[in-house]
């Protein structure tokens, strides 16, 4: 470029096209981004997503947080604020809401504990099984997307007492004193439901342990053959730290599921016999849509959503170190 | 891959084959655990009533058809069956162009409102919705919608909205800039280059989306058992609710409903296995 005829900038757009292009291309990367040029466009696009989501979403969940202070009654409108007595009442021991919560404690210890050490085995088996490892696969992951309706109805079929299959083939090898009630004895039912959502939930846990595995270069673990590191040692001390972060994923993702259970308790025995099944979840229903409490549900949904939030933080962290991880392989 | 093996090492691939039989012995049994349930589903369909109660685990003596052909027509299966195709398909088209909307714009505007509004959409995925669906409810009553599709359709896509802006959104920031700029330069305006390039480039977030939603969607309950009263309303889920209310311990007919009405979504994810695995994955992780 000539310093001569810098001063018109006329004259250098007409000789110098690449420049003006220069010029015009920074102002334009400067505007794009910081949306000053398409704020209007901006709100164009968003709008239908905002206004559904704040219709349906927010103002409902708005709606929750409200009548948590208030004695709402379900469905018509007459209600008055009543300050923080609902989460009095939760706190000073409402019995049925104990006997919901340490339900869902038992049901958690399965989802949360036994779910996730069965789906890690599961995984490390079907991890390089490669001539039938598809047909596992299946066999493992299809009741993820069976209906609950489909399900509980299968389940209750099996458990029934008299014609169930549980029942008839304890019969049939001689245990026929082992048959039970499975569903309506007061002691068993919480584990026969436990069952049935360990059956349709294992194959997500399985997933995600599958996907971490595949992540595990196999040069370490040959590396550590040659060390002398083999079957049990190798898993303790190369597959398991390197699969803390799914390991993290999984259990994280198992509480939010065991404080969110729901579909087959309602579905199969509406939290009965008793109260022998009802979980936090179920409990908020009933009382918000059977008992018609909606102010004080709203308030057992508000302590839910606080500990979901909280662990929903936890989540981000650890998706973040995952993703920081993945990144540095 | 490591089974495969020369000529010469074959005894010790012998060896590696024999090491296996006990992981495979084990494999076996917990898929045969994992399968009961399933087969009970397709032996039972095919029993007769009386030998559901004499033989109920046992493989059927004498196979009929007449379960399936009762119960698709007392529970009006092809109604169901349309009722929950109309539903699934219109909320999911709707919601993955509304999320891919929202998404692009988001990614466009790297502003404070812009992150403001996907932190906002975001932090719907982590509501519980069973607890907001008396509120839900209302709305819907005051905007005339009970009884009619559109009620439940508008809060599918309400519901799916968070998870979808989530994905795409993840999706679309990896689109290039340098691909935007030069898009820019040539004249393409906002919309076009919504449409021509972050559209098309987000179709592997869509796919996850919909396996993941769209499930979701075609297995819920909930929101058509509040919302649509009217039998012909009906969709699979509710259908086959109100039809098991009527039958009670008619296991036959029960089951080959069930079996009905799970078959399309258990030969879809069985023939397209690798891609709803991994649409799980991505949205568990993501």
């Amino acid at each position: 470029m000539s310093s001569t005829r810098v001063e018109d900038p006329r004259v250098l757009a007409l000789d110098d096209p690449t420049a003006t292009q220069a010029v015009t291309t920074r102002s334009l990367k400067a505007r794009l981004w910081t949306g000053r040029s398409t704020a209007g466009r901006f709100w164009i696009a968003v709008a239908p997503a905002l206004i559904l989501y704040t219709v349906f979403t927010v103002y409902p969940m708005g709606q929750v947080i409200v009548a948590s202070f208030t004695d709402a009654r379900g469905f018509n409108r007459a209600w008055e604020f009543v300050g923080a007595n609902n989460f009095v009442r939760i706190f000073s021991g409402d019995p049925v809401l104990m006997e919901a919560i340490g339900n869902t404690a038992i049901y958690g210890f399965f989802k949360i504990i036994v779910q996730t050490i069965l789906a890690f085995l599961i995984a490390v088996l079907l991890h390089r099984q490669l001539r039938l490892g598809n047909i596992y696969r299946a066999i493992f992951f299809a009741p993820m997307v069976i209906s609950p309706v489909a399900i509980v109805f299968t389940w209750s079929f099996m458990y029934d007492p008299t014609t169930g299959t549980f029942n008839t083939l304890l019969r049939s090898i001689g245990l026929g004193g082992l048959a039970q009630d499975w569903l309506g004895n007061y002691d068993l039912a919480l584990y026969s439901v436990i069952l049935v959502d360990l059956w349709s939930g294992l194959g997500f846990n399985v997933v995600i342990f599958l996907a971490g595995l595949s992540t595990i270069p196999g040069e370490i673990l040959e590396a550590a053959k040659v060390d002398g590191a083999r079957g049990w040692k190798a898993m303790r001390f190369i597959t398991i730290p390197l699969m803390i972060p799914s390991i993290g994923l999984v259990l994280v993702l198992s509480i939010n599921g065991a404080l969110r259970a729901f579909d087959t308790v309602y579905l199969m025995t509406r939290g009965g016999p008793g109260n022998s099944t009802q979980l936090f979840m179920t409990q908020v229903f009933q009382e918000g849509l059977v008992n018609n409490n909606f102010g004080y549900a709203s308030a057992m949904a508000v302590l839910v959503l606080i500990v979901l939030i909280a662990i929903a933080a936890v989540q981000n962290r650890l998706n973040n170190r995952v993703a920081a991880e993945e990144g540095n392989r | 891959m490591s089974t495969q093996a020369t000529p010469r090492v074959n005894t010790r691939s012998l060896l590696r084959l024999a090491r296996r039989i006990p992981i495979n012995l084990l494999l076996i049994v917990l898929s045969i655990a994992m399968i009961y349930p399933i087969v009970i589903i397709v032996i039972t369909a095919f029993k007769p009533n009386l030998e559901v109660l004499t033989n109920p685990t046992g493989l059927p003596q004498a196979p009929t058809f007449d379960n399936f052909v009762t119960s698709w027509q007392d529970a009006g299966f092809t109604n169901l069956f349309f009722n929950s195709v109309l539903l699934t398909v219109t909320s999911m088209t709707i919601a993955t162009f509304v999320a891919a909307l929202a998404s692009y714009a988001i990614v466009r505007q790297a502003t404070r409102i812009g992150s403001g509004v996907y932190l906002l959409l975001a932090a719907g995925i982590f509501l519980p919705m069973q607890l907001a669906l008396v509120p839900q409810f209302r709305v819907v009553r005051d905007l005339g919608l009970i009884n009619n599709y559109a009620g439940v359709i508008l809060i599918y896509i309400a519901g799916a909205l968070p998870f979808g802006v989530f994905l795409m959104a993840a999706f679309m920031r990896q689109v290039p800039k340098e691909i935007v700029e030069a898009a820019v330069i040539d004249g393409a305006g906002y919309f076009t280059l919504f449409r021509r390039i972050f559209l098309p480039l987000a179709r592997p977030a869509i796919a996850t989306f919909w396996v993941l939603q769209g499930v979701g969607v075609w297995n819920d309950y909930l929101v058509p058992q509040l919302l649509l009263t009217d039998p012909s309303k009906r969709t699979l889920t509710t259908g086959v609710l109100y039809f098991k209310a009527q039958y009670l311990a008619d296991w036959g007919n029960i089951m080959a409903a069930v079996l009905i009405m799970s078959l399309p979504i258990l030969l879809l994810f069985v023939f397209a296995q690798r891609f709803f695995v991994s649409g799980l994955y991505a949205g568990a992780v993501k």
